[in-house]
């Protein structure tokens, strides 16, 4: 277990700038997952806070001790690839116990370690197997052994589960939470996936354009999102953007007139969005908002109508309950809960 | 299932080229096992009238046929060795070690590929004479120990190795020359072995650069023994074609032992990179 500071990391590839200056601190034990979209330099940190990469400008801290010249093996870092990066000419037993090996580790002591992190991750009858022989998840399971054996202060894991269909994806992130409890030390965790990211995480921090965007525990992203990018990539299906205009200090005017009892300390007259998630949108028959039904989405469960209003710009998503009757074509009524609108600056800064 | 009349004409033709390719190889063998003179009748013998083997008696005892024997072996082991060596590693250095200057390197290599092996003959011989390295088994291996094309095949052969591996290695705590020995050269291993027979074969049938640069009939190996003793030896067939099953046998037999390697190794750096 150990604590991990970063401070003000920079890293740039030439005339890309892929991190523009990260300052985060990451305590004992925590599991935080580091989400965003393709090249917002997500993979990029994690290998800085590897050793595989220097950082251009900028430290990194793991127990108060600077590390960022060190080298990856004096970090006590583990990391599980994207791609399990197993070695194809050694079975299962000895890419497992091929750290401990180099550690010059006495051979009792690696096939304790390695039996027993096989215990944990139930891959026992594969250890005389070659990767090439392996399913996809059980290679999964050996990179992760890979990483346990070595018993690091620090776990990296680089999208462990893009590989993976949609089905065992489901079933590893289970798994990935059971190990993680297990193993009771600090996890750095990589995915673009934001519902890995709010079901995993004990930290979520969220990455933008080489800067963080926001970071804090899941279910705070999701209820008090500081700004636009970060109140759309979290929640599943994403939040509804509507433009509105301030009309005082405890009005707004929507699309269409209509006037929504939202306090705001924004201007009189500023353009805005308001940001709404499709839960909190009402079928209201006497609403004088009123829009079409475009499309209907039966998930068994809940059931989500994409409607369309006269003059909003994009289809609004909204999440009913299974009994609902909805047809396609359908015209209603519309309202939204004022209690749960957001509202953004015309910089996707949240007012 | 019906077999297509095209597919009976084209095995028919493969199987004439066949017999047309070993034909030369049978007799070769055949001649070599039938008494002196015999291959010289009219019309020429198919197989011998009674199989012996004088023809290779003679060949060892008189001709001292076990030194050049010896001279081919060795030369082509160290040949073998020494282009492993070599290639294998800056193959390696030039498909994934990030260092200055390595495209601009490597893309000159490349470039030299274009220049004929004989034109640089008469410059080596003249660097190696002022070195003293004329008629040594040294002077005679100089050729061998890298190569354009070794270094191009198992640089193709490398970058198919994902850098994740290297990386995965580096984070357990492997250093460059651990990376190399335990997880490069096994999975280089197709690559070497194909690199390894070609350098073997070459070494084994070079003909000019031996015969330039060893002056000693001691040193001479088995081809150039052979050219050698065919100019003395001109109306003994027999003898000669002994002498050729010798230095066509061992290679023909590594060929077909490691012929399932060696394809594997050639496919891949033909499709990959």
């Amino acid at each position: 277990m150990a604590k991990l500071e970063l401070k003000n990391i920079k890293k740039s590839f030439g005339d890309a700038h892929i991190l523009k200056g990260i300052d985060l601190d990451i305590n004992d034990g925590e599991f935080v997952v580091f989400v965003g979209p393709s090249g917002c330099g997500k993979s990029t940190l994690l290998r800085l806070i590897a050793g595989l990469e220097a950082p251009t400008d900028g430290k990194i801290l793991i127990d108060d001790s600077d590390v960022t010249e060190k080298e990856p093996i004096d970090r006590q870092i583990a990391m599980v690839f994207q791609s399990y990066a197993l070695y194809p000419h050694l079975n299962v037993y000895d890419n497992m116990g091929f750290a401990l090996k180099l550690a010059k580790t006495s051979s009792e002591e690696i096939d304790k370690k390695v039996k027993e992190a096989a215990k944990i991750l139930n891959i026992e009858h594969l250890l005389q197997r070659k990767p090439k022989d392996l399913s996809g998840g059980q290679r999964q399971r050996v990179a992760i052994g890979r990483a346990i054996v070595r018993n690091p202060k620090i776990f990296l894991f680089d999208e462990p589960l893009s590989n993976l269909d949609a089905a065992l994806r489901n079933k590893m992130r289970y798994e990935f939470a059971r190990i993680g409890e297990q193993l009771a030390t600090t996890i750095i965790y990589v995915t673009h996936d934001q519902v890995e990211a709010m079901t995993l995480a004990d930290k979520i921090v969220v990455l933008n354009g080489g800067l963080i965007s926001q970071a804090g525990k899941p279910m705070e992203l999701y209820n008090n999102p500081q700004n636009r990018f970060v109140a759309e990539f979290i929640g599943n299906p994403k939040m509804n953007f509507l433009d509105a205009v301030i009309e005082n200090k405890a009005q707004i005017k929507l699309f269409e007139g209509q006037i929504l009892p939202v306090s705001s300390n924004g201007k009189s007259g500023a353009k805005i969005e308001i940001g709404i998630r499709p839960e909190n949108i009402i079928i209201d028959d006497k609403s004088l908002i009123r829009a079409h039904v475009k499309f209907v989405e039966k998930h068994g469960g809940v059931v989500f109508a994409y409607v369309e209003s006269a003059n909003s710009k994009d289809t609004i998503n909204i999440q009913l309950s299974h009994d609902t009757n909805i047809e396609i074509g359908q015209e209603i009524g519309i309202r939204f809960d004022a209690k749960n609108c957001y509202i953004f600056d015309e910089s996707g800064n949240r007012i | 299932m019906r077999i297509k009349p095209q597919n009976i004409a084209l095995n028919a033709f493969i199987f004439i080229l066949a017999i047309i390719v070993a034909f030369p190889l049978f007799w070769m063998l055949s001649v070599s096992f039938m008494a002196a003179g015999e291959a010289s009748t009219f019309p020429p013998p198919l197989l011998p009238k009674q199989t012996q083997t004088s023809a290779y008696h003679e060949l060892f005892s008189s001709s001292g046929l076990w030194k050049y024997l010896f001279n081919s072996i060795f030369l082509a082991i160290c040949a073998t060795i020494l282009s492993l060596t070599f290639n294998v590693t800056a193959g390696y250095a030039f498909a994934k070690l990030k260092f200055k200057g390595r495209e601009a390197m490597f893309q000159t290599l490349l470039a030299a590929m274009v220049v004929p092996a004989q034109v640089g003959m008469m410059p080596l011989f003249l660097l190696l004479k002022t070195f003293g390295l004329v008629n040594t088994y040294a002077g005679a291996l100089v050729p061998w120990i890298a190569s354009v094309f070794g270094i191009f095949m198992v640089r193709q052969f490398a970058q198919s190795i994902p850098d994740e591996m290297l990386e995965a290695a580096r984070m357990d705590g492997a250093n460059e020359w651990q990376i190399f020995t335990k997880l490069i050269v096994p999975n280089l291993m197709p690559v070497m072995v194909t690199l390894g027979l070609f350098t073997f074969l070459g070494s084994w049938n070079d003909f000019m650069w031996p015969l330039i640069i060893m002056t000693d009939s001691n040193s001479y190996t088995l081809p150039v023994a052979l050219a050698v003793l065919s100019r003395e030896h001109v109306q003994d067939s027999e003898m000669m074609m002994a002498g050729a099953v010798i230095t066509v046998l061992p290679v023909l037999i590594l060929f077909i032992a490691l012929q399932r390697f060696y394809m594997r190794g050639l496919l891949a750096s033909s499709v990959k990179g």
